[in-house]
């Protein structure tokens, strides 16, 4: 089995290997409760550092996390996952067709990635992740609070931006996507009130957490903290 | 909305409306785009080839970043968050490398550049991930260190051991993709996005004088040798590699326009 192998059509279950405290994993597993993409998960324990083990570097050589399986196939990174699920799925593709739709829709991904996601992933470190690995261990409050103040700036444009938007790009994007575990996280880690004087985001919060495929609500696939420290993820049926 | 792009044929509003038409109606080939950003900067050559790739007239303005010019009032008003470059089409802006190339993508002439079928996009994306996120620090460092620091100050002394790190940085991606190469003519096998994220790329590393890091590989070489003559992908007489700016233009702080007059 290797990265991208074209012997053979893609064939069987979809599997993924991930962690439920990684942010990029829940993208690919909300994607798939989205789409209707069955996904099997298998743990990828990243506080054991398995991600930094052979076995999983000679499934993705530069670590990239999640990674998936399908047959032949395998792919690592949520930047080439989620548009392989997207298609594989249920449904229209949930990339624009518009430019200036799709300029939009890939402008709130960059920002989203580049000045929302690494502080996320500092709150669920210190908060979380760290605490597992370290039951002693004492949040750096120094970390925390910048996080806090760099993702409130970014939150302040994220509402202009939604009003009068029902999602980021008007229609339904990779955008959300992206943007829902951003969010879902805030709140895992308590942090409500980066939501709560924000009233654009924090309805298009509400409209996230209300989208059903059939007659399942997909948010509810995003695992809380109790699932984190259990190191569970949902399957995706 | 600011005066970053007064600049190029858009700025004249009777040239505009002569590409624009005086209805407001909007043909393809009478499009002119204005991209804004920097000759030592990788996402704006990019966005450049990209124009170029899918046959988009583009004026190109500096954003002077040596100057922290990226950091002014004046730029965050078009990109609060001061994502390099910009582009503006009209009354249309979009900033950021990953808003930008879509857009141009999308507007441009002739088919997609995005495969359709699910395992060559994500293979293009794959691909593309991987220049952003293990390519583009340590080129970053060399750009900086071997050309732009001493733009500003002319006895500036270079950190060898920050040289030395960022090149060792790149020998396991360069190798993945020397090895990637060797049974495609383009990175995926047709030309895609992922080829315009590694010549950006391969190409200020090269003008940084670190070009060993490419002929020593042989198919990464042969694929670059393949690049620098690869005509626009809509079909136009064009090449986007002769574009680029050289030492000497970042340096000056020069880019190049885009003109198509073969639609």
């Amino acid at each position: 089995m290797g990265l991208f192998s074209r012997k053979k059509k893609p064939e069987g279950d979809i599997h993924m290997r991930g962690f439920p405290g990684h942010i990029d994993t829940c993208k690919c597993l909300y994607l798939g409760a989205e789409k209707g993409v069955k996904i099997d998960f298998n743990l990828l324990d990243l506080t054991g550092n398995e991600d930094k083990a052979d076995a999983y570097l000679s499934l993705s050589p530069f670590g990239k996390i999640p990674c998936l399986g399908e047959g032949d196939t395998v792919i690592s990174g949520a930047a080439a996952i989620l548009p392989y699920i997207d298609i594989k799925g249920a449904g229209q593709s949930l990339t624009p067709r518009k430019a200036a739709r799709l300029g939009e829709q890939n402008y709130w991904i960059e920002v989203g990635q580049q000045k929302v996601l690494p502080h996320i992933d500092t709150l669920l470190k210190e908060q979380v992740l760290k605490p597992m690995e370290e039951p002693d261990y004492s949040p750096d409050q120094g970390k925390i609070d910048t996080a806090l103040r760099a993702i409130d700036h970014v939150f302040e444009e994220a509402d202009k931006q939604l009003q009068g938007k029902d999602y980021f790009a008007s229609d339904y994007t990779f955008a959300d996507i992206h943007w829902t575990p951003y969010l879902h996280f805030c709140e895992v880690t308590g942090h409500h009130d980066l939501l709560s004087k924000r009233p654009n985001l924090k309805l298009w919060l509400d409209r996230i957490k209300a989208r059903k495929n059939g007659t399942q609500i997909t948010y509810n696939v995003l695992p809380g903290i109790e699932q984190i420290k259990n190191k569970e993820l949902r399957h995706v049926a | 909305m600011t005066e970053l792009f007064a600049f190029g044929r858009a700025a004249s509003s009777e040239s505009a409306d002569a590409s624009y038409g005086l209805g407001g109606d909007m043909k393809k080939t009478q499009y002119v785009l204005q991209l804004l950003g920097f000759p030592g900067h990788a996402d704006t050559l990019k966005c450049l080839i990209m124009a170029v790739e899918m046959g988009m007239e583009t004026d190109s303005g500096i954003l002077d970043i040596v100057e922290g010019q990226d950091e002014s009032t004046d730029y965050m008003k078009i990109s609060p968050f001061g994502m390099v470059p910009a582009l503006k089409e009209a009354e249309y802006y979009v900033t950021g490398v990953s808003g930008i190339m879509s857009y141009i993508e999308a507007r441009g002439l002739g088919k997609r550049l995005a495969p359709k079928n699910a395992t060559l996009l994500a293979e293009q994306n794959y691909w593309s991930d991987i220049a952003c996120s293990e390519v583009g620090a340590p080129v970053n460092i060399l750009v900086q260190e071997r050309i732009l620091a001493q733009m500003n100050d002319a006895v500036y002394m270079v950190k060898t051991d920050d040289i030395n790190t960022a090149r060792q940085a790149l020998v396991a991606p360069l190798d993945a993709l020397d090895k990637q190469l060797a049974k495609n003519t383009f990175i995926i096998g047709n030309y895609s996005f992922a080829d315009i994220h590694w010549t950006a790329y391969l190409h200020l590393l090269n003008e940084a004088g670190e070009g060993d890091l490419i002929s020593e590989r042989a198919n990464v070489k042969a694929w670059f040798d393949r690049i620098s003559t690869h005509k626009s992908f809509s079909g136009q007489n064009i090449v986007a590699y002769d574009l680029l700016p050289k030492l000497v233009d970042i340096k000056n702080k020069r880019l190049s326009s885009i003109v198509i007059d073969d639609f």
